[in-house]
């Protein structure tokens, strides 16, 4: 049984999830750590506050169960709300100083690198450091087109789903925040 | 981080949140769409009277009227149609961003699709003389002080002292005519005897609106009077179809006319606007 359970997919068990709750919670446990994982790389929030985002992201996705539209993702529909979530919450962190977290392996740095044609030449430990920096500096428009794009490995039509955008419009933002991640590098002569 | 997940359905239990009913969304959906459409309906309605004033705006007699093409579409450019134009396409363009898919669409794709089908309905609503009937009934119903707001030309029309002057029938009797002007004064307008050469008797019926060219009389007059040389519907003979009023054949016949007699009119009309320059 409940390895039928486990087999379905996350559109069948948002459908269950409307006549049984406990449905609900394997959603929940499905995507508690990709989104608190997304939250942390696009703000700056602490543990305490990315888990009380969590607790209001969740409520939102069970309040708007019926409003799932099912020729999406069930994927690109939770990152839209976490998304949304996330920027009306954003003039609660923007002041603060704290560093993006940035716990990517070297799959973004790959990524990155071969589009903006870097060559690696320090260690992971430091690169994750620099990218870190990196990340902090650049506006949260361009910093989550990056995010969603080579660390969350989307495809553009998904993040045209998550922000509500077009795809052009997206192809322009991710190259406009390459752009701003290699003038940062160049600017505060960081090394990656 | 182990316990979120139990939290939130603790707090989904205690709190009796449930899922909002599918049908607050649908009818949220439909009321986008339907604002849409209506956005876009009243959207065509201002493009067929946008149509509809440039095909009648007297483009043969700019001269006459304002002296000059430029300063004549400046003038009678219907202004009012184009604002609610503008302001109708903005509208739909906000409820149609509302709407589940439209995300996918740039901003000028939605733009350019809302004015497309306006365009397309409104050339349809044209077609069926929606708009002159539009035109037409707002005019009535609204205090004439209003009427240049909706038909620029109106305000052309009025100025007998240049030799311009409009309004509807009050009473026919043999080449006088007396009409009331915009402002409901009552003119009594002698007809040259061209004009009851070419216009049809059965056109000059009473309340037809109409307009006239020719010159104000001051002297040996009681009241209000008015020499007509040029005598036309208001609304143009295109409208007149439209509305039912005259038969297509007739309004060939009275352009045939009209054609023979232009020059000559066209003359004694320079000669009088000369002399009213003098």
């Amino acid at each position: 049984m409940l390895k039928t359970v486990n087999e379905k997919t996350d559109e069948e068990l948002a459908l269950l999830a409307l006549k049984d709750q406990d449905y609900f919670l394997l959603l929940v446990r499905r995507y508690e750590e990709k989104l608190t994982r997304y939250i942390s790389r696009i703000s700056n929030l602490d543990k305490d506050e990315i888990e009380d985002v969590l607790q209001d992201i969740f409520i939102k996705v069970y309040r708007n169960l019926n409003a799932f539209d099912t020729s999406l993702k069930f994927s690109s529909w939770i990152y839209r709300i976490s998304h949304n979530e996330v920027i009306s919450n954003y003039r609660k962190f923007k002041n603060k100083a704290k560093i993006i977290s940035f716990d990517g392996d070297g799959e973004f740095i790959k990524n990155i690198a071969d589009d903006l044609d870097i060559e690696k030449e320090i260690s992971l430990e430091d690169l994750k450091i620099n990218i870190s920096l990196i990340l902090s500096k650049m506006d949260i428009k361009y910093r989550e087109v990056l995010i969603l794009r080579f660390m969350e490995g989307n495809n553009y039509s998904e993040i045209s789903d998550i922000l509500k955008k077009p795809e052009g419009t997206i192809a322009t933002l991710l190259n406009r925040a390459k752009k701003q991640f290699s003038q940062i590098i160049e600017e505060q002569e960081i090394k990656i | 981080m182990k316990n979120l997940s139990q939290k939130i359905i603790n707090r989904i239990k205690q709190e009796g949140i449930e899922p909002t009913p599918k049908w607050e969304f649908v009818l949220k959906n439909s009321f986008f769409w339907g604002a849409f459409g209506l956005a876009v309906i009243i959207g065509a309605l201002s493009f067929s009277i946008i149509f509809h004033t440039l095909l009648n705006n007297d483009w043969d007699l700019h001269m006459q009227l304002s002296g000059g093409l430029t300063k004549f579409i400046i003038i009678t450019l219907p202004y009012f149609w184009l604002i609610l134009l503008t302001l109708f396409i903005v509208i739909a363009y906000i409820n149609i961003r509302n709407t589940k898919k439209a995300y996918k669409y740039s901003l000028s794709m939605i733009i350019g699709g809302v004015i497309l089908a306006s365009f397309l309905l409104g050339i349809t609503f044209y077609n069926l003389g929606l708009a002159s009937s539009i035109d037409r009934n707002l005019i009535q119903k609204l205090p004439t002080r209003y009427h240049s707001i909706l038909d620029a030309k109106a305000g052309l029309w009025q100025r007998p002292e240049k030799g311009f002057l409009s309004g509807s029938i009050d009473s026919l009797d043999g080449d006088i005519l007396k009409l009331k002007d915009q402002n409901g004064d009552i003119w009594e307008v002698l007809l040259s005897e061209q004009i009851l050469e070419i216009i049809p008797s059965f056109v000059l019926e009473n309340d037809l609106k109409i307009k006239i060219m020719g010159e104000e009389i001051k002297e040996d007059c009681f009241g209000k009077c008015f020499y007509a040389e040029m005598l036309r519907p208001f609304d143009g003979p295109q409208d007149m179809i439209k509305g039912g009023m005259i038969d297509k054949k007739t309004v060939e016949e009275m352009n045939l006319r009209m054609q023979r007699i232009k020059p000559m009119l066209q003359g004694r009309i320079h000669e009088n606007i000369k002399m009213l320059k003098i």
